[in-house]
């Protein structure tokens, strides 16, 4: 084998070419490339740098290929599985330094994964996130702690009446005892029979409003904690970049808010009224066992292995039956939403019969969940029920036995029975005490991992305000994907001057509506800079940024509530008159007027009631109200009929006089009066002009209007 | 794709090797050579091996169908083994063997599994995005670096793999 020198890049791959698990190194020097296997069925092979003309990932189901461009034709050289995806971006960024003679990097390309703790390996839930496992239980617990010392005052209150609780319940067995010893057998004194009765009253009325005030008092600082919990968290949501939103789905982030926040709640509920109670009890319990007799008390242990035992093997073997039934609700009630909202276009294709074939797989399957789970129960209670028995039966009979020899008095026999009655049912709790724990701990962890996400949109340390902008827009070399292997906007650059109306056209995924979510701040870019009126806009928090961009989407928002409420979202002390008038350049006042509540028409769930046109002028006036300097459209009138179009192309060309527009348009017939178009191919500028001078061009904006003209001949043919 | 060809067939296409382990793709009438092509099943789980997507890459790297083999068999025996090698190259997985353990951790499954490519250990986010039906009765196991992992059939595990696996992968 020949000894490679000078070696600049050196790392591994885990596959061969073929999809066997393989070691085969990658070695770049300044002129060579190589492919040396140590296994596998690849054969060794190397190029001359200068001879590859360009390098890509391309990735297929499972694994990706690392290829490389010789004579305009891609070749995949070296395939490796997802796990070392990173590296492989990593290597084709150090290789193209190489070429260049900028500097590069070897370590970079053996540095751990982002997704993995660089400290112990383990997984994050997104890059850059705090480590869950180095997170410790303790510092859990810790800042668990510290979310409920807001409540501290009332906790120790808690705490207090619980223990008073504890010895109250402790003490009508005692007075059963003197009832019985003192009073009714041997009659020594039957004047205590009256007030004897009155402490028990006292003592059951007592523990009885105890009972009420800890109860109250742990659920309303439960219901405390988990409101200030929710509000911080709908905080950090608010504060979170969209790429957040592109990682987690809306029904996880939903689950956070209900069931996981609840676990706080029910951690403090189970900490007043549940295993701390439960700890008293036995602690109680067991004194006044063994201080009444100690050998009898001894007894009472014996079932205590098999109560623990059978518990811990119920719980895990029923735990994840559970899991099965809350499935089976909730794959219920997704088909049941599925079916209902779209129960117009079940219908109409007759589908009734297989929807409901359907429906009974999902009812049958829950109801056989839930059977399962009821039957164990139903099998586990009774049988525990009777391990409680055991225990008084052995009392029973060795109790039963010393008091017929004179050991012990009927009174105190009473008062062990009554004690043991109380002694299981909390060792039953205090056995499940792990697994509640857990589902708390994990409910927590889920809880901090929101509160502890940094946005991927760094803001600037310095809020400056701006007064106006004057709407000059420069992008500069900017370079930008959503995921960062595979950019969509790559070293795209242009001007836009104030005043200007700018198109932007492109096919579908050219990268149109990313230039908008940048120059918008909603994800931050990776290369390069954007500047607006010359301000880079890392600069400019995204909020003061936002207050001068007004965005019209192709997909109109709209919120629960009035219209008036919709047009004024982004004004909200905006006068009667601005929002009329407002409604009136966005033609929307007509049909607004048509409702019988005018602009106080309740709009349903995302403007339910109006149509797509009438949704999208409502949005329209929003954004004219907030007379923004820079006015984006992105597709707004793609999803309306033509008439509605028209409609909302005069209330767009009122709305961007003055005011630097970009309007991203599928029909270009919008655009022809736009003072500057920017034509987009797979993520790059590739012709900016007028309409007169990019159809002198005749590139590729020349094409796309060929098209949609010869598209609209034929509409026009078939109308005629 | 081109609209004139509603199928690629032995008749309009010839498919044979070409350098680096790659296909070549001959379009007979149009007389047209394309280099270096790969294929995609159209229905990867119900009927992998029928209805077989070509496409080529552009030299900006951009990929474009050439057409589709609607019938793989009407082929020759080494056009045939071409297509299957060159369409196995694009779907890649582990296939589960046996389940050593699963142990959860702070959202996070640890799999240690012994697969046909040995012995392996994996974290799958504890979530049912990442744990999809194939098949009646199988499951694929995406982990967290998007890499595959296939329980042909969940039913002929053990009891006691069955019983762990299900403690987890409930749905």
């Amino acid at each position: 084998m020949e000894e490679i020198k000078d070696i600049k890049l050196e790392t591994e791959t885990d596959l061969d070419i073929f999809g066997n698990t393989a070691k085969i190194k990658i070695i770049v020097t300044p002129d060579k490339f190589y492919v040396i296997p140590e296994q596998g069925l690849q054969e060794k092979i190397s190029f001359d740098l200068k001879r590859i003309e360009g390098f890509n990932i391309r990735q297929t189901v499972g694994s990706a290929f690392f290829q490389i461009k010789i004579d305009g034709q891609y070749i995949d050289i070296l395939r490796f599985s997802n796990a070392n995806r990173y590296k492989f971006t990593r290597l084709i960024t150090q290789i193209q330094n190489l070429k260049a003679g900028l500097p590069f990097s070897n370590e970079i390309l053996n540095q751990p994964h982002p997704l993995l703790c660089p400290k112990c390996g383990f997984p994050l839930q997104t890059e850059g996130e705090k480590c869950q496992n180095c997170l410790q239980q303790g510092a859990i617990l810790l800042r668990v702690f510290s979310l409920l010392s807001e409540h501290i005052g009332w906790i120790f209150i808690i705490f207090f009446l619980m223990i008073i609780g504890v010895v109250l319940s402790l003490v009508p067995p005692r007075i059963t005892k003197i009832l019985v010893d003192e009073v009714l057998t041997t009659k020594k004194h039957v004047d205590w029979l009256p007030y004897l009765v009155i402490i028990l009253i006292a003592s059951e009325f007592i523990r009885a409003q105890i009972n009420m005030l800890v109860g109250t008092i742990s659920t309303s600082v439960g219901t405390l904690i988990t409101n200030s919990l929710r509000k911080k968290l709908f905080e950090k949501l608010e504060e979170l970049s969209l790429n957040y939103y592109d990682i987690n789905s809306i029904g996880t982030i939903m689950t956070r808010f209900s069931s996981d926040v609840e676990a706080f709640h029910g951690f403090v509920t189970q900490a007043g009224q549940g295993f701390l109670l439960n700890i008293f009890m036995l602690i109680g319990i067991g004194i006044m066992l063994f201080s009444i007799n100690w050998l009898l008390a001894l007894y009472v242990m014996i079932p205590i292995p098999f109560v623990i035992f059978g518990t811990l093997i119920f719980w895990r073997g029923v735990y994840p039956k559970y899991f099965k039934v809350w499935d089976s609700q909730a794959k219920l009630s997704t088909f049941l939403n599925n079916v209902l909202s779209g129960i117009k276009t079940v219908k109409a294709f007759s589908q009734e019969e297989r929807e409901f074939k359907r429906f009974t797989f999902y009812a049958d399957n829950l109801k056989d969940t839930v059977r399962t789970v009821n039957i164990n129960i139903s099998v586990f209670n009774p049988l525990m029920t009777f391990l409680f028995g055991l225990g008084g039966l052995i009392v029973w009979y060795a109790g039963g036995k010393n008091v017929l020899e004179g050991k012990l008095t009927l009174g105190e026999l009473m008062a062990f029975l009554s004690y043991i009655g109380m002694f299981y049912t909390p060792l039953t709790h205090l056995t499940l005490l792990s697994t509640w724990f857990s589902n708390f701990t994990t409910a927590s962890h889920r809880i901090f991992e929101v509160l502890d996400t940094e946005p991927q949109v760094k803001e600037p340390k310095k809020v400056v305000k701006i007064a106006r902008l004057k709407g000059e827009i420069e992008f500069k070399n900017v370079s930008f994907g959503y995921d960062p292997y595979q950019p969509i906007l790559k070293n795209i650059s242009f001007k836009i001057e104030p005043g200007e109306t700018v198109g932007i056209v492109g096919k579908s995924g050219s990268g149109k509506t990313t230039i908008i979510n940048l120059l918008c701040k909603f994800y931050d870019i990776q290369e390069g800079e954007i500047l607006i009126d010359g301000k880079n806009i890392k600069e400019i928090t995204s909020y003061e940024l936002r207050k001068h961009i007004g965005l019209v989407l192709q997909e109109p928002f709209l919120f629960r509530g009035t219209i008036a409420e919709n047009i004024s979202y982004g004004k909200p002390d905006a006068t009667f008159e601005e929002i009329i008038n407002a409604a009136k350049i966005a033609n929307a006042h007509e049909f607004i007027m048509k409702f019988p509540n005018g602009y106080d028409t309740l709009l349903g769930e995302r403007g339910a009631g109006l149509s797509g046109g009438e949704k999208q002028r409502i949005t329209i006036a929003r954004a004219i109200l907030c007379d923004p300097p820079i006015l984006i459209l992105d597709e707004a009138t793609s999803s309306v009929d033509t008439e509605s179009e028209k409609k909302i192309q005069d209330a767009l060309s009122a709305l961007w006089k003055g005011r630097t527009t970009i309007i991203i348009a599928h029909r270009l017939s919008t655009l022809r009066e736009a003072d500057k178009i920017i034509v987009i191919d797979n993520g790059r500028v590739v012709e900016i002009g007028n309409h007169m001078e990019l159809m002198e061009k005749r590139g590729i904006y020349y094409n796309l209007i060929v098209m949609q003209t010869q598209l609209a001949s034929i509409d026009g043919a078939l109308i005629k | 794709m081109n609209p004139k060809k509603e199928y690629l067939t032995p008749e309009n296409i010839k498919i044979f090797k070409g350098e680096f382990n790659t296909i070549n793709v001959y379009l007979v009438e149009e007389e047209i050579l394309y280099k270096g092509v790969f294929v995609v099943s159209c229905f990867p789980i119900s009927n992998p091996y029928n209805f077989i997507s070509i496409f080529y890459q552009k030299e900006t790297g951009e990929v474009e169908e050439i057409g589709i083999i609607k019938d793989i068999s009407i082929f020759s025996e080494e056009e045939k083994k071409l297509i299957l090698e060159t369409l196995n190259k694009h779907y890649f997985s582990y296939e589960i063997r046996r389940i050593i353990d699963i142990r959860w951790k702070f959202g996070f499954l640890l799999f240690v599994v012994e697969t046909d490519k040995g012995e392996r250990q994996f974290y799958l986010k504890w979530e049912r995005s990442r744990a999809i039906e194939i098949g009646k009765r199988g499951k694929i196991l995406i982990d967290i670096f998007e890499d595959r992992y296939v329980i042909p059939d969940v039913q002929k595990l053990t009891p006691i793999e069955k019983n762990l696996f299900t403690r987890f992968i409930y749905w």
